[in-house]
C-alpha cells in the first residue's frame, strides 16, 4: 500500500518536474548552456565542507585563534569562487544531437552526441551523462580530444518514442558544487520489432498480369551459377563446385518477375506481436535477397518494391502497428 | 541524487599520490601533539601508496586486517594518552584514521572523506602552531589538498594548468578572506574548550629548587611586550607571573587560600587595582600559547582596555591571570605603575600566610642561624640587608648546574654548597626572613628580556627568574633579589651575557648561542622582527583593534553607518567576483605583428592622407615612397621587411624578430611623433 502510494507520488512529482523543465528548457537539436538551463547545488561533499567551515569557526572563536578564523573565511571564499568557476566551466558546453541509431527491440540503441564549446576556453573535468531518472550513465573527460559520444539506450518494445531528457552533470573543479542540466534533444527514436525466425516458403504469391518473359532472381527454380560476391548468403554457395577447387560460386534461382510475394499482417490477430516479429524477419530476409514484396497491414498497403528504403518503410510501418502514430 | 559508486584506479592515480604527500607533510608539520608511532604509521601508509602508484596494487589488504589495525590503534591511543588533553587525543585519532583510510582507499567516497579530514587537520594544526613558517607550510598543504581534489575531478587536465588554476583560485580567494577576517565581528569564546596539556609550560606553579634550571636553556619565546613609550631599564623589568606563598621545607607553591580566592573571583568581577592611565606605563603583551592562565605584569598592574578587562582577572597578590587558559597567541593590553607601593591587605591575611613555616623539623642549621641573626639585629631593615650581604660576602656563586640537594635543601645550600641559581637564593632568603618574623614570599616570573626595538622587548624561557618579596616595614611589599648579589650581570645585561662562560654546552644554532656570531645574531633578530610583526598584526588582531579600525574609518558607530559599511563590503566583494568572472572580450588581434602594423598604418594614413585600403604591406610601402621623407621611409621599409619575414617565414628565431619588430615600431612612432616631421620636402611644399 505504502509502496503503491510512494510510486504514485513519485510519478506525479516526475510529471510535474518534466512539465516545469519543458517550459524552462525547451527541446532542440542543439543546446548552448546558460543561466536558464544550468542548475547548481552543493554536493554531499560540499555539505560536509560547510559543516567543516562551521567547526573551524567555532574552534577559532573558542580558542580566540585568528589563523583558524582566517582559514575558515578562506574556505568559505573558496566555496564561493568554486560556485562561479563550476558554473563558468559548465556553461561553456555546447551540446548537439547527432542522431540515434535505429535498432530492433531488445538491442541497445546508440544516441550520438557531439560536445563542443561556445567560448574560446574549453571546458574541463569529468562530465557525467545519463538518461533522465537513470542511476548509471557514462563518464567522459572533457579534457580528452574525443568529443563524439554515444550514449546507449536499451529498448524493450517496438514503436516510435521520443527520447527522454539527458542529464549532464559535472563536479569540476573541487567537487563542492554540482552543475547539472536536463536536456531534451527532441529526437524520435524508432525501434523496429524484434525479429523472429520464420520460413520464407509459405508466403502467398500474387500474380500480376504479364507474359512471364522477364525473370527475377528468386528461390524457386535453379537457373545458373555466378561468382560469389561479398554479402551473398552463405547457404547458397555451391559447395560442390567449391570442393572441386573452383572459385566460390553462388547458386542463383529464378522465377517469373510478375510474381511478387505478399506479406500481410492482420492488426486484429490474437498473436499480433509474434506475427509482427515474423513478418519483420521476412521483410529483412527478402530485402537481403533483393526479392520484391508488398506489405498489407489491415487496410493499409505498401506496394511491392525492394531495396533498403522499402525495407525501412515496411519495418517502420510494422513497428507502429497499434500505436497512434 | 546519489553519488555513483566509483572505484578509483590504483596505479598511476595522481590524485591519491598528491593527497598522500599532502598528508605526510601535514603530519610532519603537526608533529608536536602527535605520538611517534602515529607519525610512523602515516609514513608507512604513504609509502605503500607511493609504491601502489608506481607498481599497482599487487595484493589487496583485506578490510578485516585494516579494522583490526584500527581497533589496535584506538586501544593503544586510549591507553597511552591518558595524561594527554582531549585535543591531542582527537588529533592523534584523526591522523591514525587518515593513515588507515589511505591504506584502504578504493572509492571516490573514501577519497572525499580523506580530503575533508585533511582539511580539518590543517585547521587543528593551527591550534598548535601559529608561527609564520608553519602557516606557510600549512598553506602549501592546503594547496596540495585542493590540487588533489581537482585532479580527481579533472584527471586529464595538464598538470601545469591544474597548478595554475589552483594557485589562481587561492590568490583570488585571499583578498576576500582577508577582508572578511578584518570586518566580521569577533565573538567572545562560545564555550570553554578542552585545553591540551603542554609538555613545556615554562614556569610551574610549584618551585622546588632544581626546576627552573631546566628551562633556563630553552630559548622558546614566552611573550613579547610592546610599550607605548620606551622600554623601562632592565632593573625595572621584573615580570611577575606567580606568587608562591606556601612552603613545606622543600617546595614553594601557591597558597591554597589564594587559589580559592582566585576561583571565587573568576565567577565574579574582579576588583581592579587603581592604576591611572596617565602616570602608568602602558604596554601590550603578546603571549605565546602556554595552556596556563597566568600572565606577566610589572609591579602594580591594571587593564589597558575593555577587552582585556573582560578576559583577565587581577588578583590580590598583584598577579594577573587570564580567565581562560592561553591556548593560542593572544594580546593583552596592560597598564603598570612601576613606582606604586604594594600594600599588604588590611585584614592581616597577607602576613598570616607569609609567616607560615613548614611543620616538619628540618633545615635545623638555618633555624639556628636565623635565631642568631634575630638576636644580633633589632631592626628588620638591617636584618634583611644582612642576609643580602651574607650572600655577597660568603663566597656564593651562581650556576645552572648545582648539585642535588634532596634533604634539608636550605641548609645544604646556605652552608654546604653555596652555589645555585635564583630559585635557591630566593627560597633560602624567603625562608630565613619568615624564620625571623618578617612576612616574605617567593615571586616567580621572568626578568629582563631582549630588546627588539626601542619599545619592544621579547622574553624567552631562559629569562625565567625567582625573587623575594618581603614586608620589612609590615605595610608594603618590598622586592629583594638575592641572586643579584652574586650575579649582578644577569640582572643588568640579561641572561645572554652573564652566561657567556657556559656557552660550551649550548647547541650550535641555538638562540642563546647566537650572540657570539654577528651573522647569526642579525639573522635571529631579523626573524624576530618578522615574527613580531606577524604576531602583532595577524595573530594579535582582536576585537579592540577591530573597533579602533572601524572608528577610524566610520567615525561614530551608528546603525546607519554600520549598515552602509556592510553594504559597501558586500558591493566590494561582488565587484571582485565580477572582476574575476565577467568574461572579457577577446582581443581583436591576437597576433602582435598585425597589431603593430595596423597602428603604424593608421598613423601614416593620418600623416600622409594615403589610405592603406587593401594594399599589402609592401604595396603600401611603395605607395608611400613619394610622400615620406628618407628617414621615415627607411624606418618603415625596415619594419615591413621584418613584418614580412615573421608573416611568411615563421619559425626561425621568431622571438628575436618580434623584439626587433617591436623596436622598429617604436623607433618609427617616435620619429613620426613630431608633427610635420616625416613628410618629404616636396610634399610639404605642395601641400
Amino acid at each position: 500500500m505504502t509502496r503503491w502510494l510512494h510510486n504514485m507520488l513519485s510519478a506525479v512529482k516526475n510529471r510535474l518536474l518534466l512539465k516545469w523543465l519543458a517550459a524552462r528548457i525547451p527541446g532542440g537539436r542543439r543546446h548552448s548552456l546558460n543561466m536558464q538551463s544550468v542548475f547548481i547545488m552543493p554536493t554531499l561533499f560540499g555539505g560536509i565542507y560547510f559543516v567543516l567551515c562551521l567547526a573551524l569557526f567555532v574552534l577559532g572563536t573558542n580558542y580566540q585563534n585568528n589563523l583558524l578564523l582566517l582559514l575558515c573565511y578562506f574556505f568559505i571564499t573558496i566555496a564561493l569562487l568554486h560556485m562561479f568557476i563550476s558554473y563558468q566551466n559548465f556553461a561553456r558546453l555546447q551540446i548537439q544531437a547527432k542522431g540515434i541509431s535505429t535498432v530492433y527491440a531488445g538491442d541497445d540503441a546508440l544516441f550520438h552526441i557531439q560536445i563542443a564549446s561556445h567560448s574560446h576556453h574549453r571546458p574541463s573535468g569529468l562530465l557525467n551523462i545519463k538518461w533522465w531518472g537513470h542511476q548509471k550513465g557514462i563518464v567522459i573527460d572533457l579534457d580528452e580530444d574525443k568529443h563524439h559520444i554515444s550514449l546507449p539506450r536499451s529498448t524493450y518494445r517496438r514503436g516510435v518514442f521520443s527520447l527522454p531528457r539527458v542529464t549532464f552533470s559535472s563536479d569540476f573543479p573541487l567537487g563542492l558544487f554540482r552543475c547539472w542540466t536536463h536536456l531534451d534533444f527532441a529526437q524520435p527514436m524508432t525501434v523496429f520489432p524484434a525479429l523472429e525466425k520464420h520460413s520464407l516458403k509459405h508466403i502467398p504469391h500474387q500474380t500480376i498480369s504479364g507474359d512471364g518473359a522477364t525473370r527475377a532472381q528468386g528461390l524457386e527454380d535453379f537457373e545458373n551459377l555466378r561468382t560469389y560476391q561479398d554479402g551473398d548468403p552463405i547457404q547458397r554457395i555451391a559447395w560442390k563446385s567449391l570442393a572441386c577447387g573452383n572459385q566460390p560460386m553462388i547458386k542463383s534461382f529464378s522465377e517469373p518477375a510478375s510474381q511478387t510475394l505478399q506479406l500481410s499482417v492482420n492488426p486484429a490477430s490474437r498473436n499480433l506481436e509474434q506475427v509482427i516479429s515474423r513478418t519483420a524477419y521476412q521483410v529483412v530476409e527478402l530485402s537481403r535477397i533483393q526479392r520484391p514484396f508488398s506489405l498489407q497491414i489491415g487496410s493499409h498497403s505498401y506496394p511491392a518494391s525492394s531495396g533498403r528504403e522499402h525495407r525501412d518503410k515496411c519495418l517502420r510501418a510494422l513497428s507502429t502497428i497499434g500505436t497512434s502514430v | 541524487m546519489t553519488a555513483i559508486p566509483f572505484s578509483l584506479p590504483t596505479q598511476g592515480h595522481r590524485a591519491t599520490l598528491i593527497l598522500s604527500i599532502a598528508l605526510v607533510i601535514l603530519t610532519l608539520t603537526l608533529h608536536q601533539p602527535l605520538k611517534a608511532w602515529v607519525i610512523l604509521m602515516m609514513l608507512c601508509s604513504a609509502t605503500i601508496r607511493i609504491y601502489i602508484y608506481r607498481v599497482g596494487q599487487t595484493q589487496r589488504l583485506s578490510s578485516r586486517l585494516i579494522n583490526l589495525l584500527a581497533i589496535l590503534a584506538c586501544i593503544s591511543l586510549a591507553w597511552l594518552s591518558r595524561q594527554q588533553g582531549l585535543l591531542e587525543i582527537m588529533v592523534n585519532l584523526l591522523i591514525t584514521g587518515c593513515a588507515l583510510k589511505l591504506l584502504s582507499l578504493r572509492q571516490r567516497r573514501d577519497f572525499l572523506q580523506l580530503a575533508a579530514c585533511a582539511l580539518f587537520l590543517v585547521g587543528c594544526a593551527l591550534i598548535f602552531h601559529q608561527s609564520m613558517a608553519i602557516t606557510l607550510m600549512l598553506s602549501m598543504v592546503l594547496l596540495l589538498i585542493m590540487l588533489s581534489l581537482q585532479q580527481l575531478y579533472a584527471p586529464q587536465l595538464a598538470f601545469k594548468k591544474q597548478l595554475s588554476a589552483i594557485l589562481k583560485m587561492g590568490l583570488q580567494a585571499l583578498p576576500v578572506a582577508c577582508l572578511l577576517f578584518v570586518v566580521i565581528p569577533r565573538l567572545p569564546p562560545l564555550w570553554g574548550m578542552p585545553a591540551g596539556k603542554s609538555t613545556q609550560t615554562g614556569l610551574s606553579d610549584t618551585m622546588t629548587p632544581g626546576d627552573i634550571a631546566k628551562l633556563t636553556q630553552s630559548s622558546e619565546r614566552v611573550f613579547t611586550a610592546t610599550f607605548d613609550l620606551s622600554v623601562p631599564p632592565p632593573t625595572e623589568r621584573y615580570w611577575r607571573a606567580m606568587v608562591l606563598e606556601q612552603f613545606d621545607g622543600k617546595t614553594w607553591q601557591l597558597s591554597p587560600y589564594r587559589k580559592q580566592q582566585q576561583m571565587l573571583q573568576s565567577y565574579g568581577i574582579s576588583r581592579l587595582p587603581v592604576v591611572s592611565q596617565s602616570t602608568g606605563t602602558a604596554y601590550q603583551l603578546m603571549v605565546e600559547p602556554s595552556s596556563q592562565r597566568w600572565l606577566y605584569s610589572l609591579n602594580v598592574t591594571g587593564p589597558g582596555n575593555d577587552s582585556t578587562r573582560a578576559k583577565t582577572q587581577f588578583n590580590d597578590d598583584f598577579s594577573v591571570s587570564a580567565r581562560q587558559p592561553v591556548m593560542s597567541k593572544q594580546a593583552f593590553a596592560l597598564v603598570s605603575d612601576l613606582k606604586a607601593p604594594r600594600p599588604l591587605a588590611t585584614s592581616g591575611i597577607d602576613s598570616k600566610i607569609n609567616l607560615q613555616l613548614p611543620a616538619a623539623n628540618n633545615n635545623e642549621r638555618t633555624r639556628r642561624w636565623a635565631a642568631q641573626l634575630r638576636a644580633r639585629y633589632s631592626s628588620d631593615d638591617e636584618l634583611a640587608d644582612a642576609i643580602m650581604t651574607y650572600f655577597a660576602n660568603q663566597g656564593f656563586s651562581y650556576t645552572l648546574t648545582p648539585p642535588a640537594m634532596p634533604a634539608n635543601p636550605v641548609d645544604a645550600f646556605l652552608f654546604d654548597n653555596q652555589t645555585g641559581f635564583c630559585a635557591h637564593y630566593a627560597s633560602a632568603m624567603a625562608y630565613v626572613l619568615r624564620l625571623v618574623g618578617i612576612p616574605a614570599r617567593v615571586v616567580s616570573g621572568y626578568q629582563g628580556g631582549e630588546k627588539l626595538t626601542d619599545n619592544v622587548v621579547s622574553i624567552f624561557q631562559y629569562d625565567a627568574h625567582a625573587w623575594v618579596e618581603a614586608a620589612v616595614d609590615g605595610k608594603t611589599w618590598q622586592r629583594f633579589d638575592p641572586t643579584a648579589m652574586v650575579a649582578l650581570s644577569r640582572l643588568q645585561y640579561g641572561f645572554q651575557q652573564s652566561m657567556a662562560d657556559q656557552h660550551a654546552d649550548l647547541p650550535l644554532f641555538s638562540r642563546a648561542g647566537a650572540h657570539d656570531s654577528v651573522l647569526l645574531s642579525s639573522m635571529f633578530s631579523m626573524v624576530d622582527t618578522i615574527n613580531y610583526q606577524w604576531s602583532r598584526w595577524v595573530l594579535g588582531f582582536d576585537s579592540d583593534q577591530q573597533d579602533t579600525l572601524f572608528k577610524n574609518m566610520l567615525g561614530k558607530k551608528t546603525t546607519t553607518t554600520l549598515a552602509l559599511f556592510g553594504l559597501v563590503i558586500l558591493l566590494f566583494i561582488t565587484g571582485l567576483l565580477a572582476l574575476y568572472f565577467v568574461p572579457r572580450p577577446a582581443q581583436k588581434h591576437a597576433d602582435e605583428p598585425q597589431r603593430l602594423f595596423d597602428s603604424l598604418a593608421l598613423q601614416l594614413q593620418k600623416l600622409t592622407g594615403i589610405e592603406r585600403a587593401h594594399l599589402s604591406a609592401r604595396q603600401y610601402l611603395r605607395s608611400l615612397q613619394p610622400v615620406l621623407d628618407k628617414d621615415a621611409f627607411l624606418l618603415f621599409a625596415k619594419f615591413v621587411d621584418t613584418f614580412e619575414t615573421i608573416r611568411y617565414l615563421p619559425g626561425k628565431a621568431d622571438r628575436k624578430k618580434r623584439t626587433l619588430l617591436r623596436n622598429q615600431h617604436y623607433a618609427l612612432r617616435k620619429y613620426l611623433k613630431y608633427r610635420g616631421k616625416g613628410l618629404s620636402v616636396s610634399s610639404t611644399t605642395s601641400a
